[in-house]
């Protein structure tokens, strides 16, 4: 085993005590996951590959379904609040 | 295409073979590139959750894909995905080990001939180390996995976190001193000078 190098790093003393106790975490490697996850990630990207076009497909349909109904039903009034001189017109004149 | 072969190529021709609909060039990309990501996840959410990180972040990068430009390192652009993959797990979970199951000792194997001293020794400094890491705010987090574990360069976090290389080196000081102050706080003796 190699001796452990700190990070190139303008480093204090307790920065590279503190590199030094890193270096026992890559003593031991995390699990990598193996071919199960390779395998787990595979199968996902397929069935959501075969899915994605067809929920694209509902997302334009409903799109197209909603524009239409707004083009039959006409442009929504939305109701007009107080002006911000406030309700009365007369308010504030003298 | 055999596997062997798949192996050698260059990340450019697996991405452009994924993007053409040919999964088995994604199987390729994520075997070459699965155990960074699954060490990244590890570090930042601990290894209970990483796998299921790795996964996460390796699909968003499949649907991403025809958006990855090029202009940094595949490599580099996964790692962005499964950090913010890992810090959403995290903001979901909340979780922030707290310092009582620090200092409570692990139950281990008192078997004098499997397990010598100083091994059980290196292996409670190791499993304390880890919760500490884990107790620094995620961005900081990140950042001491990213540079100090993964050895990656200031312009690759830069590209990762996307913030300028000054901010990085900026909070990386901030994040290993508050690593240190963490452990200084530790009722176990890290030998850290002042």
């Amino acid at each position: 085993m190699t001796a452990y190098e700190p990070p190139a790093d303008d480093l204090t003393p307790a920065e590279l005590g503190l590199a030094r106790h890193l270096a026992l975490l890559l003593q031991e490697e995390p699990a990598t996951g193996g071919g199960a996850l390779v395998a787990r990630v595979v199968r996902a990207a397929r069935w959501q590959e075969a899915v994605r076009e067809p929920l694209v497909l509902v997302g334009n349909v409903a799109g197209i379904l909603a524009d239409a109904v707004r083009l039959v039903l006409g442009p929504v009034e939305h109701p007009t609040g107080p002006t911000e001189r406030g309700t009365d017109p007369g308010q504030g004149e003298t | 295409m055999p596997a062997q072969s798949q192996a050698t190529e260059p990340d450019e021709v697996l991405i452009e073979r994924t993007l053409q609909g040919e999964l088995s060039a994604f199987e390729g990309l994520v075997e070459r590139h699965r155990a960074v990501v699954v060490r990244v996840a590890a570090r930042i959410v601990g290894s209970d959750a990483a796998e299921d990180v790795a996964q996460d972040a390796f699909l968003r990068a499949f649907h991403r894909l025809p958006q990855y430009r090029g202009n940094a390192a595949f490599r580099t652009w996964l790692l962005q995905i499964t950090q913010n993959a890992a810090l959403n797990t995290l903001a979901w979970s909340r979780r922030r080990p707290a310092d009582a199951v620090d200092d409570a000792p692990e139950p281990h194997d008192t078997d004098p001939v499997r397990q010598p001293v100083t091994e059980l020794e290196r292996r409670e400094r190791q499993r304390r180390l880890e919760l500490k890491l884990r107790t620094l705010r995620p961005e900081y987090r990140s950042l001491v996995v990213l540079r100090d574990l993964e050895g990656l360069s200031y312009g690759e976090i830069a590209q990762v976190l996307e913030m300028p290389i000054g901010s990085v080196k900026g909070r990386l000081h901030r994040a290993r001193a508050e690593l240190i102050e963490l452990l200084r706080n530790n009722t176990y003796d890290w030998e850290l000078p002042a």
